[in-house]
């Protein structure tokens, strides 16, 4: 037991408190906007807010890997698409990620991924898109993914009752999170189809 | 601080001085232009020894150790010893962590505070006068020569010894996976070389060091060898067996994070500081 004690000494002596992954679905997640920046502490870290209000760094989130290839240009890079039963998050792991990269290099599609990352966010003109930059990516099964569609539709329907946005955006939301319900629903009534 | 205040205290040790005479003893200083606290301090002091009781007495609070908050405060505490820690530091008598329904906090009995009793866990005891202090920003309490413990027959509950905790493994830390522990201390060595005896030939453990997340907050969770192989499969020979043929001891690791990263696990937990030690596997989806 004394060891616990001896680590606990090594742990970070400033107040640094890690960010929760959030659970999002990619339809939500898609709509974010990125956070201006206070500017006043160099490590303060980037957020982007989706149309519910919710401040996000980090996400967590599981679905099915559709398509992962290499979009190395210069510097190395791999592509993952990641759809949940309300749309699709891209995700992408370089060389500061490598290994969530390689993991997703020997993927092999279709397959059940975790993936553990931080939001980021590109204008190009009008439009901004919404990706997440892995950390952590790994092929789990169903029944985590179900798990987690269950516990984010619990989680966003926490969201728009706490939700300051207009009565239409929370309808909205509430229908994405009917057709997770539904996904989810149908999954635990019918059999696996492939195989 | 003015005579009554003072008298007040007096009073709380026991001792009744009539406010009068500490406003008389304090006359006497005026015409010195002495501070006021150096008044107080000269003022508690003499009437502490005229009345043949210890000063630290009359600074002592009796307090709860959720509200433990500032360094180098006298106090006294009713709790339970929650658990005591293997100790080889000659100055330190006993070292663990006590705790009473508003926390734990870790506490040093040093060898000159000449305590006659050994503290024994699951007890419970009335420590008068400890002296708090801080370590990177985290309370403790040290027994010193002015601290008396007794032992109560109530029994305290120590708070929190176990909580349940669900979420999903985001994150392995560093440090995880097959590691060499210091034969004498089982510290985890760095480099070959243990914090505490340097150089030593170590004994091959295995442990997972993780981030355990619910979407609304993240725990840092530690397994011991017996956990990790239920959760793994791997056993500390079979790592051992997998690190020979890899010449790699990083390759436990990377198992370990392909059995546990994006998974949902229920765990029983011990707090510890703000770790939380797995105790037990409740779920695993």
């Amino acid at each position: 037991m004394a060891e616990n004690a001896n680590t606990n000494t090594s742990s970070n002596p400033q107040k640094f408190e890690r960010e929760t992954a959030k659970r999002v679905f990619a339809h939500e997640f898609k709509g974010a906007v990125p956070v201006e920046k206070l500017g006043n502490d160099q490590f303060e870290p980037a957020y982007v807010q989706t149309a519910l209000g919710e401040k996000i760094n980090r996400v967590f989130v599981v679905g099915v890997a559709t398509e992962a290839e290499d979009v190395s240009n210069g510097e190395v890079m791999m592509r993952m698409r990641v759809a949940d039963p309300t749309g699709v998050f891209i995700v992408y792991a370089g060389q500061y990620q490598p290994e969530a990269r390689d993991a997703i290099m020997n993927l092999r599609v279709p397959a059940f991924v975790a993936v553990v990352g931080k939001a980021h966010t590109y204008a190009k003109g009008e439009q901004v898109y919404t990706s997440i930059r892995a950390e952590n990516v790994n092929v789990v099964d169903e029944k985590t993914r179900d798990r987690w569609v269950k516990e984010t539709i619990e989680i966003t329907r926490e969201r728009i009752k706490n939700s300051k946005a207009s009565d239409d955006t929370k309808k909205s939301y509430e229908g994405m999170v009917e057709t997770a319900q539904k996904a989810v629903s149908a999954n635990s009534t019918t059999p696996p189809a492939e195989k | 601080m003015n005579s009554n205040e003072i008298s007040e205290k007096f009073r709380n040790a026991g001792v009744t001085v009539a406010p009068d005479r500490i406003e008389k003893l304090m006359e006497n200083y005026k015409k010195f232009s002495v501070p006021q606290n150096e008044v107080e301090r000269t003022v508690m002091r003499t009437l502490a020894n005229e009345n043949g009781i210890d000063i630290t007495a009359l600074y002592t609070k009796t307090v709860k150790i959720g509200d433990l908050k500032s360094e180098d405060e006298w106090v006294t505490l009713m709790a339970k010893v929650v658990q005591l820690w293997d100790n080889d530091h000659e100055a330190v008598s006993q070292v663990g962590l006590i705790g009473d329904e508003t926390g734990i906090v870790k506490i040093t009995v040093w060898k000159k505070a000449e305590i006659p009793l050994l503290l024994e866990e699951g007890k419970s005891y009335l420590f008068k006068n400890l002296v708090t202090n801080k370590y990177l920003d985290r309370i403790q309490v040290a027994a010193t020569p002015n601290t008396e413990i007794e032992e109560i027959k109530e029994d305290i509950q120590a708070k929190g010894k176990e909580v349940t905790l669900s979420g999903a493994i985001v994150d392995v830390i560093n440090g995880s996976g097959l590691i060499k522990r210091c034969p004498e201390c089982k510290r985890a060595l760095v480099k070959g070389a243990c914090g505490n005896h340097g150089k030593v030939e170590g004994i091959y453990d295995l442990r997972l060091k993780a981030v355990l997340d619910d979407g609304k907050a993240a725990y840092s969770i530690l397994a011991q060898a017996e956990i990790v192989t239920k959760l793994t499969g791997i056993t500390v020979d079979k790592a051992k067996e997998m690190a020979t043929e890899a010449l790699d001891q990083s390759v436990v690791n990377v198992e370990i994070v392909k059995k546990v990263i994006g998974r949902y696990f229920t765990f029983k937990c011990a707090p510890i500081d703000t770790n939380y030690l797995v105790k037990e596997i409740i779920e695993v989806i």
